[in-house]
């Protein structure tokens, strides 16, 4: 349990390891938030979020194989968003990504989306084996 | 009726050549299912004698870090060729999201097409 979100409680979609069957999740989720009222701020971060989630997933996590798979996990209330995005990879150790506003590292390919996900959204949340990443948007919350 | 979702606009490049510069008009919304085709459309008009890339992005509603990379690589490929890419008005949450990742000090940010042309002397 997350964000005291009991996982019985979440609806879940399993798509092919690639980006656009993924869509069709995030499919699900926008349209969930336009039900709800969400505001086009507050849908922009979490669309942001939950693309990061997955790109990451699909690239990193599964290695872009297509024999893996992606499960998407959501609650959305009018007050909150929680989402879980998990992939069947070995995982990775968040703090070992390398900070992509760094000079050094701004022509760098990779490390945006971690960083994006903590500024645009309440909570984030990786678990210990780094394939499942946990995702909270209070809708009261500004973004960035 | 169930409200439209947000963010759902088709994509869309509309391109255009101008002197030894493309200038690319992007529309809807950059999603993850569209990244890989916006990586290799900008690349690929990357060329000699064509160094110079104009992204006009007033109509563009959504990126993410992908689509922003698709960019990077337009912007290296550039340079790589002695060329620029410039980007002309972006939305106010496309506009934040280049700052937080710290591109607009990487690329120049115009705020009209004029102003963008001016630079690459293209006029």
């Amino acid at each position: 349990m997350h964000f005291g979100v009991d996982q019985g409680d979440l609806a879940e979609v399993i798509v092919p390891n690639d980006l656009r069957s993924a869509k069709r999740a995030e499919d699900r989720i926008m349209a969930e938030l336009a039900r709800y009222g969400y505001d086009s701020d507050t849908s922009f971060a979490i669309k942001l979020s939950l693309e990061e989630a997955i790109t990451n997933a699909v690239k990193h996590g599964n290695k872009n194989d297509p024999a893996k798979r992606i499960v998407v996990r959501f609650q959305i209330t009018v007050q909150r968003t929680v989402i879980m995005v998990a992939d069947d990879g070995t995982g990775f150790s968040p703090e070992k990504v390398p900070d992509p506003t760094a000079d050094k590292n701004l022509e760098r390919p990779n490390g945006r989306g971690i960083m994006l996900m903590h500024a645009y959204m309440t909570k984030v949340w990786f678990s210990e084996t780094g394939n499942e990443v946990w995702m909270l948007k209070d809708r009261r919350e500004a973004t960035p | 009726m169930n409200p439209s979702p947000p963010f759902d606009s088709p994509f869309s490049l509309d391109i255009e050549r101008a002197g030894r510069a493309h200038i690319v008009r992007l529309r809807g919304s950059a999603s993850m299912d569209q990244v890989e085709d916006l990586h290799r459309r900008l690349v690929e008009l990357i060329e000699p004698g064509v160094p110079h890339l104009v992204l006009e992005l007033s109509e563009l509603d959504f990126i993410s870090s992908a689509g922003i990379g698709a960019i990077m690589a337009a912007h290296l490929k550039a340079r790589a060729h002695e060329g620029t890419l410039r980007m002309v008005n972006p939305t106010p949450a496309i506009r934040n999201l280049l700052r937080l990742l710290h591109i607009d000090r990487q690329i120049g940010i115009d705020d009209t097409l004029a102003s963008a042309r001016a630079a690459l002397d293209l006029d």
